[in-house]
């Protein structure tokens, strides 16, 4: 090989290498277009899923599949509620005195 | 053909094709370097854009988040045409028509639209829902085409319209929530230069600059859309069963001042609100001040109480319903003989009321009225509110006192009267009301709360009890109220039938009707007003608004999961 031709072939590697980076960044480029594109398609989407079940949430329309399927709901007789305080649920469930205990615990860590 | 006629050939091709390689390159640097400046740059121009990327404005959902979206960005289309198009193919009456038909427009004013000959591009209308553009689209109309454009939809028509507001077709809040909190629904656009090849796309590997858009915050409201859509079925109902011109309703937490829900007729549909007129669009809540009559008695007692004048069972001379005071004769509505002052609340007693406010004295009972929040606004996340009229002691007559503290001579909001009673619920501690819960960033952050903020305490925890002991009289046998009633529950309030001013007095015709109270009396969680305008033929606070407050109440309380009375009764509390 002659004195020439080792830079011909670096540079022709080089070109090689640039002309193939340069066409990885372009179709790179066209796919983060595309899924640009398809971000803005699926978020169009999304608002309209959301804008129709906004709407199926709505009270009326909630009575009203209830109706057409036969279900007629009314409210709890209020003597069959069970209301629980924090208190009587930390006292069934908890030593009390140990959960105040792993709460200053806590505190003190901080 | 022989050698050297082969070589002439080739020399020839040869010659031609170095010459057109040679007029391209020379072209080229012609181009590249000899082009002066003002051509390049409008190369460049044409091929270099900068866009404006378009932001969704932030949702707006009720108290229960994103399950329950009341307002929210979709993309639409504007619906556009090519009139010269149109005009040449006789197509006019045929695409106004159909397009008429399918968007519920009127066909003569499309027609008119589309009338411009020499014109390439007409918008029929503007930011239309895209289930509808789509079915538009499908008939495939000639000369019709469509623009994408961001669209502000209410998913539910009119529903709390006067508390969500719209957006103008800039893009800018104009009323209710989306006015208020704009600077946080609106978001910020942002920026793409960038340039495009011949076909018009963008050369992604050539932007210059990207700044993303900013999306709009979200905000979550302290009102229960359950609530909300019983509380408007409820003000349909009276208004059609009364003829009345207007009702409206608001339901308030009374510990936080949050407000559950606030209705008001008439209404609009937020997604066509540029054919809504100035009287749909009043939120009369907040915006509607009147005066209040009865329900405006709560004061005086509360005053009078607080400061040690009188005692629940001290009597007063009711005067066989008709007094003479300062000149002018007052009257109750049934005559009384001498009355408690727990049964003169009950009662409804105009005249004990004012000799109450005799007691107190126009500058004490003044002091009280404005502790209560009257004559001011309260300070509500909601633009439009009016502050009521409440003259200056200086400005009184001799009988001012006397008919103000019966709800005369004196304006409030539904949202004021509100106050008062909520304030009596909760130990005399008036709250600030507001609607706006929460608001979130796209990325999670807090960008603001609502928070439970008190404003004065009027009167202190024993006598605000004493006071619902008092009202809760008012919805038992005998009281003004027995119409408000809910199974269960132990309800505190008061009724207010308030003639309309008109010039020169008051109307005998025109009426105001309201209830307002709280409930359960015993431990008070929500606090409801019911202001119905001009009921006829019945008028009365007790038999027009009374019953919608019960309808009203009895859901709430289920919903807000209220205990019932005889849980306090069995709790010792």
């Amino acid at each position: 090989m002659g004195p020439i031709a080792a830079p011909i072939i670096v540079i022709a590697t080089m070109v090689v290498v640039i002309i193939g980076l340069n066409s990885r960044y372009q179709a790179l480029g066209g796919e983060v277009s595309q899924l640009e594109q398809e971000r803005r398609e699926l978020l169009q989407a999304l608002g309209r899923a959301e804008s129709r079940w906004a709407r199926m949430l709505f009270p009326h329309r909630i009575e009203a599949a209830l109706t057409r399927h036969r279900i007629d709901m009314i409210w709890p007789d209020d003597r069959l509620i069970v209301r629980l305080s924090e208190d009587e649920v930390f006292g069934a469930v908890f030593d009390r005195s140990l959960m105040r205990g792993e709460v200053a615990s806590l505190s003190r860590g901080r | 053909m022989n050698e050297r006629g082969m070589r002439l050939r080739f020399i020839c091709c040869g010659g031609v094709m170095f010459l057109a390689l040679l007029c391209l390159c020379m072209r080229l640097v012609h181009l590249h370097i000899l082009t002066d400046a003002h051509a390049r740059e409008t190369i460049v121009a044409n091929r270099t854009f900068t866009a404006k990327l378009d932001v969704a404005r932030g949702k707006i959902c009720d108290r229960n988040g994103d399950a329950s979206i009341l307002a929210m960005d979709i993309v639409g289309r504007d619906i556009c045409a090519d009139p010269s198009a149109l005009v040449s193919n006789s197509l006019i009456q045929a695409v106004a028509a159909s397009l008429a038909k399918d968007l519920d427009l009127d066909a003569d004013r499309i027609e008119r639209k589309l009338s411009v000959p020499g014109s390439r591009y007409a918008r029929i209308v503007m930011k239309v829902h895209p289930d509808l553009a789509a079915k538009v689209e499908a008939r495939e109309l000639k000369g019709v085409f469509f623009e994408k454009s961001n669209v502000r939809y209410y998913p539910h028509g009119d529903f709390l319209c006067h508390v969500l507001g719209f957006v103008n077709y800039n893009g800018d809040g104009s009323a209710g929530v989306e006015q208020k909190m704009d600077v946080f629904l609106r978001g910020c656009p942002g920026i793409l230069e960038s340039r495009k090849n011949a076909l018009r796309e963008e050369l992604y590997t050539q932007r210059g600059r990207y700044i993303p858009s900013m999306e709009g915050a979200n905000i979550s409201l302290t009102i229960d859309q359950f609530v909300q859509c019983r509380v408007e079925d409820v003000l349909d109902e009276v208004v059609a069963e009364h003829n009345a011109k207007g009702a409206w309703a608001i339901v308030q937490r009374v510990r936080t001042g949050e407000i559950v829900a606030m209705a008001s007729r008439p209404s609009y549909d937020l997604n066509m609100f540029t054919a809504s007129d100035a009287n749909a669009r009043l939120n009369r809540a907040i915006g509607y001040t009147f005066e209040p009559g009865s329900t405006f008695k709560a004061i005086v007692f509360a005053a009078a109480l607080e400061e040690g004048r009188v005692y629940p069972d001290t009597k007063i001379d009711c005067e066989y319903g008709m007094w003479m005071h300062a000149g002018r004769a007052l009257r109750d509505y049934h005559p009384y003989g001498i009355l408690s002052v727990a049964d003169g609340l009950k009662k409804s007693s105009n005249i004990l009321s004012a000799k109450l406010e005799l007691m107190l004295g126009d500058r004490l009972f003044y002091s009280y009225m404005r502790a209560f929040g009257i004559g001011q606004r309260s300070g509500l996340d909601l633009p439009g509110e009016e502050a009521g009229i409440l003259h200056p002691v200086r400005n009184w007559s001799k009988v001012s006192g006397s008919r103000m503290c019966i709800g005369q001579g004196v304006a409030v909001t539904a949202m004021q009267m509100l106050g008062v009673y909520s304030a009596i619920a909760n130990d005399g501690v008036l709250m600030k009301p507001y609607v706006v819960a929460e608001v979130h960033a796209k990325d999670g952050t807090m960008l603001h709360m609502g928070k439970p903020e008190p404003l004065s305490r009027p009167v202190s925890s024993r006598n605000a009890a004493l006071m619902r002991q008092l009202l809760a009289r008012v919805t038992e046998k005998g009281g003004t109220g027995r119409r408000a009633r809910v199974k269960g529950y132990t309800v505190a309030g008061k009724t207010g039938t308030a003639q309309k001013a008109i010039k020169g007095g008051y109307s005998s015709v025109n009426h105001i009707a309201s209830f307002v109270g709280f409930l359960p009396a015993e431990s008070p969680e929500l606090s409801i007003i019911v202001v119905v305008d001009d009921p006829q033929p019945i008028h009365t606070g007790g038999r027009v608004a009374g019953p919608a407050f019960s309808k009203i109440a009895e859901y709430a309380v289920r919903r807000m999961d209220v205990p019932a009375s005889n849980h306090f009764k069995l709790a010792g509390r």
